[in-house]
């Protein structure tokens, strides 16, 4: 059987409709004041989403994959020995030693050695593996799927301009010298404001231009030939500096826009399921037309 | 009535406010201010428009640490990092009296599950809502409210307190002494201006208006410059042969289902009509309930008389993959030993076609996501291995992030948000029924006019704010 092939019948889903919407209008009232309803609605949210997540962990994951082959063939290291032992055996370890010690954080802690701190301790094997097995895959996954690929990419040149089938030119042939040249003055005054801003930029606390310590007083107090090399130095870089800070606001800013842009799609979607798609059910039609009918 | 100065902008809120009136942070569990050092310790001495106009002195903190009816600092709520450690310090120091009006009080009213901006920038998670025994492991800090001690407060003392904290709190109690005298300027200015209801009811009101009288179909969809990876996810599906494996990785939930289901419905529809082999899977618990809703609805719009007729089957459900990007290499090394399959929904003819995954690959992979960082883990994680091209179908929000993916060819595809959707529709030359028509452009125009609105209330908020800072 395909699970999408096998939809709910129709009055279920108009079930399902209606009481979306009591739930959200029940969430909703939250933007009144934090009520009962309000309250009532989070914990049927969380409470059906932890328990539909545990249904979902045990369908998929812990039942097929791990309990139901130990369970029809427990000695398996016997019959494929070089996978069982990793595959079967130490996740049910691991995963119950992580049980036991959570179970334990919930107690009190114990007042001194004994079998549960020992529970306590070894929890922190699996949570080791997790956290480093996580760690790994991040920092190699960063390397090969983006530092290396953007890095390379950047360094070859524009390729040719091809017509695609819709008369645009490809992403990659939009990338002309003078992108790339905006580019590295927008990443580089992005840096320089990052590291260095206080310093080149001039900030109320230090300002630019102020002679840091490890310069010689002959050359501040003007005995000596004044620092104009560092006046060079730092006035571009001041310039660059400026144009970083204003990109980096800019971005924070596009950034911002995007994700109201996006939360707001989310509201429109939710108020047209209001206005049309509830009103349109089979089912909020009969609950109207009974409470028209009570009316009348 | 006392007051708690929002540590974001510092605005003075109610005591018992959950949420700044100004800018929605959250507010934390603070103390009340301390007493000055010169102030007498003995508070039985002290007149009773002291105790309206002082805040408590340590002993009456001790012996109440939390004022009637105050509300526990609610999960991902912003604080101070100072004020964390010195209410930590604080905490630490409790007597067990105190511990056992606390317990009473968070009895009586818990926290709230859907607290801070969550909702609004971070959409609610389930999963985030676990015993806070579970996130912090250190015995020390997660030690329970002791149960047994005596409760040394009379009813006296607690209509007094009651009283207390129902009071206007002076504004140098209010802890901004460290302020120098140009922000306390600027704050006192800020914190003068209220909360305008009706800016809120003018936004929703735009809102509904723009949904039920702005919908304007487009003359022209958009342009190449800004959906620039749309003509070629195109191709990429037009290129696939019949029966092509795909690995779909449905990346959302029904939290972000009112954006991402018109995004994600004509590109599955193209794949169905293409007659590929879909194989979904998800690493969110609701991603597989959100996934079976699409693909029955596209098969649902294909099936349609004067449709193209599709085969049964072409949707096979991966599953539910737990483990977040620890799980993706082997989803790429070894899709097949990867793919957590349910075997009583999965027929024999469907278990050959994912063994079919461990031999040559997946002809493409589609990764329809809400979020940025889900289509690159997919990137980084699972097609150097086994190289397949990658279309993505995602949010508004993920697009510019993504668009380096596609400059530097990684991504083989990208449709985002909306606009997206409408435009693979047209670029698709699929004749939509009336209803579809009817709410695409009700949503597209009534997103357009509500952004409009939105920065028309901006715009107006700031000019009332200004105008209202000029006010002596």
């Amino acid at each position: 059987m395909n699970p999408f092939s096998s939809g709910l019948p129709g009055l279920m889903q108009d079930a399902g409709l209606v009481l979306g919407l009591v739930i959200s209008l029940a969430i909703g009232s939250y933007l009144i004041r934090d009520n009962f309803l309000a309250r009532l609605g989070q914990y049927i949210l969380v409470g059906a989403g932890l328990g539909y997540t545990a249904v979902l962990v045990w369908g998929n994951v812990l039942w097929p994959r791990l309990f139901a082959p130990l369970l029809a063939d427990p000695m398996v290291w016997l019959s494929v020995p070089e996978s069982a032992l990793l595959h079967r055996w130490l996740p049910l370890i691991l995963g119950l030693l992580m049980w036991g010690g959570g179970a334990e954080l919930l107690r009190q802690p114990p007042s001194g050695l004994g079998g549960r701190y020992i529970l306590r301790i070894l929890a922190a094997v699996p949570a080791a593996i997790l956290i480093g097995v996580g760690l790994g895959v991040g920092v190699s996954g960063a390397v090969q799927g983006t530092l290396l690929p953007q890095l390379t990419a950047a360094a070859l040149p524009p390729q040719a301009e091809v017509s695609t089938a819709g008369g645009g030119l490809p992403a990659a042939a939009q990338a002309t010298w003078l992108v790339r040249l905006i580019t590295l003055v927008i990443t580089g005054g992005v840096l320089i404001h990052l590291q260095f801003g206080r310093e080149v930029g001039g900030s109320r606390d230090a300002p630019a231009l102020q002679p840091s310590s490890d310069i010689p007083t002959s050359e501040v107090s003007g005995q000596g030939r004044a620092p104009r090399y560092r006046m060079l130095l730092y006035s571009p870089l001041r310039v660059w500096e400026g144009i970083g800070r204003r990109a980096l606001w800019l971005a924070a800013g596009i950034l911002f826009a995007r994700l109201a842009l996006a939360r707001f799609s989310l509201a429109l979607a939710r108020l047209d399921y209001f206005l049309f798609e509830v009103p349109r059910s089979e089912l909020w039609q009969l609950i109207w037309a009974a409470v028209r009918g009570a009316g009348s | 009535m006392a007051t708690s100065d929002c540590p974001h902008c510092g605005y003075s809120n109610p005591f018992d406010a959950a949420f700044c009136g100004h800018c929605g942070t959250a507010l934390a569990r603070r103390q009340p201010p301390e007493e000055p050092d010169d102030l007498p310790a003995d508070r039985s001495s002290v007149s009773a428009e002291d105790k309206v106009d002082k805040p408590p002195g340590p002993e009456e903190e001790k012996r109440a640490v939390s004022p009637p009816n105050r509300p526990r600092e609610p999960i991902n709520a912003r604080t101070w990092p100072q004020d964390v450690g010195e209410e930590d310090a604080q905490e630490a120091e409790k007597p067990q009296a105190a511990g056992v009006q606390e317990t009473e009080a968070d009895n009586d009213e818990p926290e709230p599950l859907l607290g801070g901006l969550t909702g609004l920038l971070d959409l609610a998670d389930t999963q985030a809502f676990t015993p806070a025994s579970a996130a912090n492991p250190d015995p020390v800090s997660n030690r329970p409210p002791t149960l047994s001690g005596d409760l040394t407060l009379d009813e006296e003392e607690r209509r007094q307190l009651r009283q207390l904290f129902t009071e206007e709190l002076p504004q140098e109690a209010a802890g901004r002494l460290e302020e120098p005298p140009e922000d306390r300027a600027q704050t006192e200015g800020i914190s003068r201006l209220p909360r305008r209801p009706w800016l809120e009811a003018v936004l929703f009101i735009g809102l509904v208006g723009a949904l039920l009288w702005g919908a304007e179909p487009t003359r022209r969809g958009p342009g190449q410059h800004a959906l620039p990876g749309l003509e070629l996810a195109h191709q990429q599906l037009e290129s696939l042969a019949p029966n092509s494996l795909v690995l779909v990785n449905w990346a959302y939930d029904p939290a972000t289902a009112g954006e991402m289901d018109f995004v994600a419905q004509p590109v599955v529809e193209h794949l169905l009509r293409k007659e590929a082999k879909l194989i979904v899977i998800s690493q969110l618990p609701g991603g597989p309930a959100a996934a079976r809703r699409v693909i029955a609805r596209a098969e649902d719009t294909l099936r349609r008389p004067s449709r193209a007729q599709i085969s049964a089957n072409q949707a096979i459900e991966g599953g539910f993959l737990p483990g977040g990007a620890a799980s993706l290499p082997l989803l790429g090394a070894a899709p097949a030993q990867a793919l957590p399959v349910d075997p009583r929904w999965v027929g024999l003819r469907d278990r050959f076609d994912i063994a079919g995954l461990a031999d040559s690959g997946p002809a493409l992979s589609l990764v329809v996501a809400a979020a940025s960082e889900d289509v690159r883990r997919w990137l980084e994680q699972v097609q150097p291995y086994h190289g397949a091209p990658v279309v993505a179908v995602t949010s508004a929000v993920a697009d510019p992030s993504l668009r380096p993916y596609l400059d530097s060819g990684q991504l083989a595809g990208l449709v985002s948000g909306w606009d997206g959707g409408g435009a693979y529709i047209q670029r698709s030359e699929r004749t939509r029924s009336v209803a579809e028509q009817a709410r695409s452009s009700r949503l597209r125009g009534g997103l357009n006019w509500g952004i409009g609105i939105l920065i028309a209330a901006i715009l107006l908020g700031n000019l009332v704010g200004l105008t209202e800072r000029r006010m002596p």
